[in-house]
């Protein structure tokens, strides 16, 4: 590996740089799709039919998660504790 | 022999666990420094190999008997380094097992040791390790692929009897077809991740390696099924794959043309071979298309970046070991600068959203070809593998991914066997089923095995 110095690391983000340049191109060519974030969306395979969940059971959601968090605060968001660092 | 015959001397008294130990730690000490395939040998190994050969005189010796088990490194294992070969993390020791890790354990496994990969699974050679690379015991000189590296070696040199690896984007599949044995990713959420060190937390699979298709089975009946109180987990209680002997007659089993455009031909004939087995085996063997699947590496690598930065967060030098930008190689620096980039705002909706439109198109596609046929069989990796030290462009490195990262962005399952070999570098056949399908994958794999051993 080169010296580590402040050429080497700009080097690397150039090559960053022009990498997602290079992988961005691919996005362009298509259609814009609809936006989906889970498989649940596309196909569900505990379902019998194979379809997916229904679009009012996945906006219930985040009520549901929430109604079984341990914590939350007064705008709804979840509350988490941190873990210890253990050597 | 193979994994069910050990399994049997075990089981039976022929050999016992202390001494399956100690003759796999006598291949360790002979052949570690040659190939770099464990970080760390676990050195309590012989202990809990005594306690599980107590347990099996008691009766309980668990479905794996006193198996020995590598582990890749960015999988906690209580009292050994999880350091996801990196600087970052060279001095942490876990303080607790992976699930996957107490499974294993509770089944009567014994660790091996920690194996060395891609520093934080990022990479597809097993060269960007901060300890260096490991070497490929099918083909010495040359890489045995990625990212575990160490794990897909250990199970070739035979310096254990079955390995756990990661997959996010190929890493399981990868290195199996590098190093001639059978690797499986299994169907996202099938497997807990709890105790994983993320890199692409929607990608990442922990899954087996072994010798054989039955090694595969064994592992992941093991470590699959659900996980009390870890959300992205699919609702399956426990996993049984009793079929996998039943051989391929009467299956519908899909070729796709856009696999094999992308490969190297003298890959190609190796599998195309074995494609032709299938049919003679009496599969009914169809073409596919998945239109759109050059388009998955981008959406892939876009994901995995953002992903990953997200990830690396906590590496901030207060809490968990040292600052990553600070200590880190090449290639995991550069995948922050990327996942940086596409994380600004105001970036929002040009990159991250539409590699996620992307996403569900290469998901549609390959759902609706694997609802044609059963699985879908084609080439694992595009191009032979480098030999170590080659330097080759982050993105050629990349296009070793082309055929592995639709898996994962659709979620599906996925596995690697030994198909042949260009010149004495093995080549694997990878076969790809819908979501829960590893019986499927499995049944197909040791189809192709079984011919090849007779």
């Amino acid at each position: 590996m080169k010296a580590r110095g402040e050429d080497w690391r700009r080097e690397v983000e150039r090559s960053a740089e022009e990498i997602l340049q290079a992988l961005s191109r691919s996005l362009e060519v298509l259609a814009v799709e609809k936006e989906s974030y889970g498989p649940g969306e596309i196909h569900q395979p505990l379902r019998e039919d194979g379809k997916p969940s229904p679009a009012e059971e996945r906006e219930a959601f985040r009520e549901r998660f929430l109604s079984l968090a341990p914590s939350k605060d007064e705008e709804g968001n979840l509350r988490v504790e941190a873990a210890g660092w253990a050597r | 022999m193979g994994t069910l015959e050990k399994l049997e001397a075990l089981r039976g008294g022929e050999l016992s666990p202390v001494d399956n130990l100690e003759r796999i730690l006598e291949r360790v000490e002979r052949l570690n420094e040659r190939f770099n395939i464990f970080l760390q040998v676990n050195p309590r190994a012989r202990e809990e190999a005594e306690e599980v050969e107590r347990r099996m005189r008691r009766g309980e010796g668990g479905r794996l008997s006193g198996l020995a088990v590598a582990v890749k490194s960015n999988l906690n294992v209580r009292g050994l380094k999880a350091t996801c070969a990196s600087r970052t993390l060279e001095d942490y020791v876990s303080p607790y097992d992976a699930e996957v890790v107490a499974r294993i354990r509770r089944e009567g496994g014994v660790v091996v040791g920690m194996t060395n990969m891609d520093e934080f699974a990022c990479g597809s050679s097993g060269e960007s390790s901060a300890f260096g690379p490991t070497d490929n015991p099918s083909a010495p000189g040359y890489i045995p692929g990625g990212s575990s590296s160490g794990s897909a070696a250990a199970v070739a040199a035979g310096l254990c009897d079955l390995a756990l690896g990661t997959d996010t984007g190929g890493s399981i599949r990868n290195p199996a077809s590098h190093c001639g044995v059978a690797g499986l990713k299994p169907t996202y959420g099938l497997v807990p991740r709890h105790g994983l060190i993320d890199l692409g937390m929607s990608l990442d699979q922990v899954g087996p390696l072994a010798p054989d298709v039955q090694g595969l089975r064994l592992l992941l009946e093991v470590i699959a099924g659900e996980n009390p109180g870890e959300g992205m987990m699919l609702d399956v209680k426990r996993v049984s794959y009793p079929g996998i002997e039943e051989g391929v007659r009467g299956m519908r089993v899909g070729v796709c043309p856009q696999f094999s455009s992308l490969t190297d031909p003298r890959i190609n004939e190796v599998v195309e071979r074995k494609v032709e087995l299938l049919g003679e085996l009496g599969a009914r063997v169809e073409e596919v298309s998945i239109p759109h699947l050059e388009h998955a590496l981008s959406a892939y690598y876009l994901i995995v970046s953002v992903e990953f930065f997200s990830a690396t967060r906590r590496y901030d030098g207060r809490k968990y070991g040292k600052r990553i930008e600070e200590v880190c190689g090449e290639e995991v620096l550069r995948r922050i600068a990327i996942g940086s980039y596409i994380s600004r705002r105001e970036y929002r909706g040009k990159y991250y959203e539409r590699a996620l439109q992307l996403r569900a198109l290469i998901r549609r596609e390959l759902s609706s070809a694997l609802e044609r046929v059963e699985v879908l069989v084609g080439p694992t990796v595009p191009k032979l593998p480098h030999r170590l030290g080659e330097k080759l462009s982050p993105l050629e490195m990349y296009a070793y991914d082309y055929l592995t990262v639709p898996a994962n962005l659709a979620g599906i399952c996925a596995g690697v066997v030994k198909a042949g070999e260009v010149g004495g570098i093995p080549v694997g056949i990878q076969v790809q089923g819908p979501p829960l399908g590893e019986e499927k994958v499995l049944r197909v794999m040791r189809a192709l095995e079984a011919e090849a051993w007779k």
